[in-house]
């Protein structure tokens, strides 16, 4: 084979460029890992060096981008079928399964080895677990076999704060639990809500979300009750050593509209939501994005003013 | 590629992605030497293959 017929096959598939290899690590979730991870590193007690901090983030921020990619190999041949994740750069043709396959490895394998340097073994550990819990029990076992499938795999999603708090300490705290919590029970009312509308998509690709296998109307019970056990456990967060009235008082705001939001969604049935287009549904998702957001950033804040020296210091802590 | 012949065609497409991996590889080397700088500064203190402060290595501290 010459080298012209291998260009002219590179031409005819569509190279790969840049922005198909950064896509390929799932920017939009990343960009969540570093809010987090950051707010649970600065939050921890005791004084990190910026050039260490940054490096942590970036180790985190990678590893979590090796899981992405790794989650579209396995998931090519579904990404496929469902009209939200076509244009990926698997399905899309951009990307060779082999490529992510190996990038999604060598980059794991970089993240937890030079977190390992840059912070300490016990954050390396734990982020490699977080990998090999997104990619094999999420993506490779839950996501095909069981409605449960984003609330357990969720919990993937929600370590990075742990693991930012790690960095510092070598250990676990109340306050890095309450920030997973946090995470970990947003997680199944944010994508139900997207579900519900992308219902057909998971019915023609097989995979058992809970629309799918519980219908519609339990569904939407389930947002309703865990958007309401997640109110009491975001507020905890407020009360503790890393909390403060910045995030008490997003906290309460947003919370308050996410039960809204979810008492709106419990209210609606099926009919309804088709004739305005799941018009509720879709602004109570994108709501839930800007929810985590919001609220990691007014925890970081509180950090913030605290380490300023402008922290109240008559804010009750009871945790 | 010969000395004086247009680079091939290849190489022209691939540009993009051979810079991105240049910026990658230079981005790696200085967060390397960075981070090697920061922990040096913490001198006798450090330990094993982190470079890490250990509490068993710190001054011991005189009870009153």
């Amino acid at each position: 084979m010459t080298d012209m017929t291998l260009s002219e096959i590179d031409k005819a598939a569509g190279e790969a460029q840049v922005k198909d290899y950064f896509n390929l690590l799932k920017p939009r979730v990343m960009s969540l890992v570093v809010l987090t991870a950051a707010v649970g590193l600065f939050a921890a007690p005791g004084a990190t060096h910026p050039v260490l901090a940054f490096a942590a983030i970036l180790c985190i921020a990678v590893g979590a981008g090796a899981s992405g990619a790794l989650n579209m190999w396995w998931d090519a041949d579904i990404d496929a079928i469902m009209k939200r994740t076509v244009n990926r750069p698997l399905p899309a043709g951009k990307v060779e399964p082999g490529e992510a396959l190996g990038i999604g490895l060598g980059l794991s394998i970089m993240s937890v080895l030079m977190l390992s340097i840059f912070a300490n073994i016990q954050a390396a550990i734990f982020l490699a677990f977080t990998i090999f819990f997104y990619v094999v029990i999420y993506s490779m076992w839950l996501k095909r076999s069981t409605p449960q499938n984003i609330v357990i795999g969720g919990a993937a999603g929600a370590f990075p704060p742990m693991i930012g708090w790690m960095c510092v300490t070598g250990g676990v705290s109340l306050e890095g639990v309450l920030m997973f919590a946090l995470i970990f029970l947003w997680t199944p009312p944010h994508f139900w809500a997207l579900a519900i509308f992308r219902n057909e998509d998971y019915v023609k690709a097989g995979v058992p979300m809970y629309p799918v296998v519980k219908g519609d109307r339990a569904t939407r019970f389930q947002i309703l009750a865990y958007t309401v056990i997640l109110f009491p456990v975001a507020m905890a967060l407020a009360f503790t050593e890393v909390g403060g009235p910045v995030y008490f008082l997003a906290a309460l705001a947003y919370n308050a509209r996410f039960v809204w939001g979810a008492v709106a969604i419990w209210r609606r049935d099926e009919a309804t939501a088709k004739a305005d287009k799941f018009k509720t549904e879709l602004r109570v998702f994108l709501e839930s994005i800007g929810y985590l957001f919001a609220l990691f950033i007014a925890l970081g804040v509180d950090i913030a003013l605290r380490s300023l020296g402008w922290a109240w210091s008559g804010w009750p802590v009871l945790f | 590629m010969t000395l004086g012949q247009e680079p091939h065609e290849i190489y022209t497409r691939r540009k993009g992605r051979n810079v991105a991996v240049l910026i990658i590889l230079l981005s790696f080397v200085a967060l390397i030497f960075a981070v090697t700088m920061v922990k040096m500064q913490n001198g006798a203190s450090m330990e094993a293959f982190d470079h890490a402060p250990r509490a068993t290595l710190l001054p011991l501290e005189e009870e009153n």
